[in-house]
């Protein structure tokens, strides 16, 4: 790329999620004619399962909208003309991500977001999770997006008492000018419907076998307890991070059950790219990815599930969230049931189920003692393993937590 | 850190449950009720409502008083007793 400044470049609606076939724009974040960030966030885009704030892999300026506000298009439809204003290091990845792009560079999920002040001790205290670095500007007040500055102007919000990661968006002030109940019931609707032309389609699809296996947890779990009596609350690691920090661990050690099932056979994945199914509670599931899970240790996967659990409840997913997974978790969580089978998210072949953690009566040296167990299921694509692999699989995870925290 | 009375105490602890559970009218739940059961919070929601209390308070519930903090009567309970120890402390004190 020769060029600094290169025109009629074309943004494209982004697949976001192997379900997507088509999405709408909610609101754009950035304002025509704006010098827009690498990793910064543009645009807010609506699926079936949850709005997606979708974000620009180079440095540009949105010249001109090519979709209305809530207009359905398919993926791959051009929805804005911008202006890339410098030049791909390297080669020339497009600058517009029409489908998931796995060598398009990804802001870190852990780069601090320091474009603004420090919220009051009083905000939730997710971690930072903006992915745009400020280099060069820094803005001092936060930004307001085009909607978000009139609704605020007819409602009366000061914008400023909203400020969390840099930008105000329109759906922030509403928030705050009033709950925004009346949309949940049409969003649950839509979200029934996708999670059950998903499901139909794997159940149809892929040949599944199940195993079940009973993890011994008591140990980890008073390991985690003294961990935690030294650290700060906000510090604090659920056992379910530190499980799936083993789950990662043990795929990456499983290959043949880490990837995809293709139409010429099976596609393992170079990382472990980990869906976490995140019950909402005003019901329906939502799988947003945490990405290369395998490299992250416990106390990074704590502060990744917070991330994509209260993003994904907010409704609200990043588009890194909606990248594909190479391998799922669900969890039942505390208050869940003994065991959980699973269904397994195409085009994936694993679909580990997690049941809720119960002292029972267990073996051992002979003696009946109570334990923390878990019944530990693998759902798997038949076409792609078998149970051989699973219990590799579940063996390995069971030595993976013994290392855990 | 002040003393805090029972209902102030609960005040606080309602508010945290609405705070991490916002379709829960924490008002309503029963006092001497499950508060994870009640209103559906599972570990990492709870580890919310602890952190939002702690935020409130200053007292950082430890995972081994757990069990101590079940219900909203006996998050109160805890919570005042935990606020008179810092303002009286018996024995070593934590500054």
């Amino acid at each position: 790329m020769g060029t600094s400044l290169q025109t009629d470049d074309l943004f494209r609606m982004p697949a976001l999620g192997a379900d997507m076939t088509e999405g709408r724009v909610l609101e754009w974040l950035v304002e025509l004619g704006e010098p827009v960030e690498r990793g910064q966030l543009v645009a807010v885009v609506e699926t079936d399962k949850s709005d997606i704030e979708i974000e620009v892999f180079e440095p540009c300026v949105f010249d001109e909208h090519l979709v209305e506000i809530g207009e359905l298009v398919d993926i791959g439809t051009p929805i804005a003309r911008i202006t890339r204003t410098e030049p791909a290091m390297g080669g020339s990845p497009p600058a517009t991500p029409t489908a998931p792009s796995p060598s398009a560079p990804s802001p870190s999920a852990a780069s601090p977001s320091a474009s603004v002040p420090p919220t009051p001790a009083s905000a939730p205290t997710l971690p930072p999770t903006v992915g745009a670095p400020p280099s060069g500007t820094t803005t001092s007040a936060a930004r307001l997006t085009p909607r978000a500055r009139r609704l605020a102007r007819e409602r009366g919000i000061d914008p400023a008492t909203l400020a969390t990661d840099g930008v105000v968006t329109g759906d922030m002030v509403a928030a705050a000018a009033s709950d925004r109940t009346p949309e949940s019931a049409d969003r649950a609707t839509t979200m029934r419907r996708a999670i059950a032309s998903l499901m139909e389609r794997s159940w149809a699809e892929i040949p599944h076998y199940h195993t079940v296996s009973r993890l011994d947890l008591t140990d980890l779990a008073a390991r985690l307890e003294t961990y935690n009596a030294d650290r700060p609350v906000a510090d604090r690691v659920v056992l379910a991070a530190a499980v799936n920090v083993a789950i990662t661990q043990a795929a990456a050690a499983t290959p043949e059950m880490n990837g995809w099932w293709r139409p010429d056979g099976f596609e393992p994945s170079a990382s472990v790219d980990l869906g976490v199914v995140v019950s909402l509670r005003t019901g329906g599931v939502v799988l947003p990815t945490i990405e290369h899970a395998d490299r992250l240790d416990v106390e990074q996967m704590m502060a990744a599930m917070r991330d994509v659990v209260g993003r994904a409840r907010r409704g609200r997913l990043r588009e890194r969230d909606a990248r594909p997974a190479s391998i799922s978790v669900t969890n039942m969580g505390d208050l869940g049931t003994d065991v959980v089978l699973g269904i397994i998210h195409p085009p994936q072949v694993t679909m580990v189920g997690l049941g809720t953690p119960r002292r029972e009566p267990a073996v051992v040296d002979d003696t009946v003692v109570p334990r923390l167990m878990m019944q530990t299921s693998i759902a798997g694509d038949h076409r792609a393993h078998d149970g051989l692999a699973a219990a590799r699989f579940v063996r390995r995870l069971a030595q993976e937590l013994e290392h855990l925290p | 850190m002040n003393p805090i009375d029972r209902s102030e105490a609960a005040g606080v602890v309602r508010d945290a449950i609405e705070r991490v559970a916002p379709d829960v009218d924490a008002a309503a739940l029963p006092p001497d009720a499950d508060i994870r059961v009640e209103a559906d919070l599972d570990s990492m929601d709870f580890l919310a409502v602890v952190e939002s209390v702690f935020d409130r308070t200053g007292i950082a519930v430890p995972e081994r008083d757990y069990g101590e903090v079940r219900t909203i009567d006996d998050f109160a309970t805890y919570l005042v007793g935990a606020a008179a120890e810092r303002v009286a402390p018996t024995g070593e004190t934590d500054g």
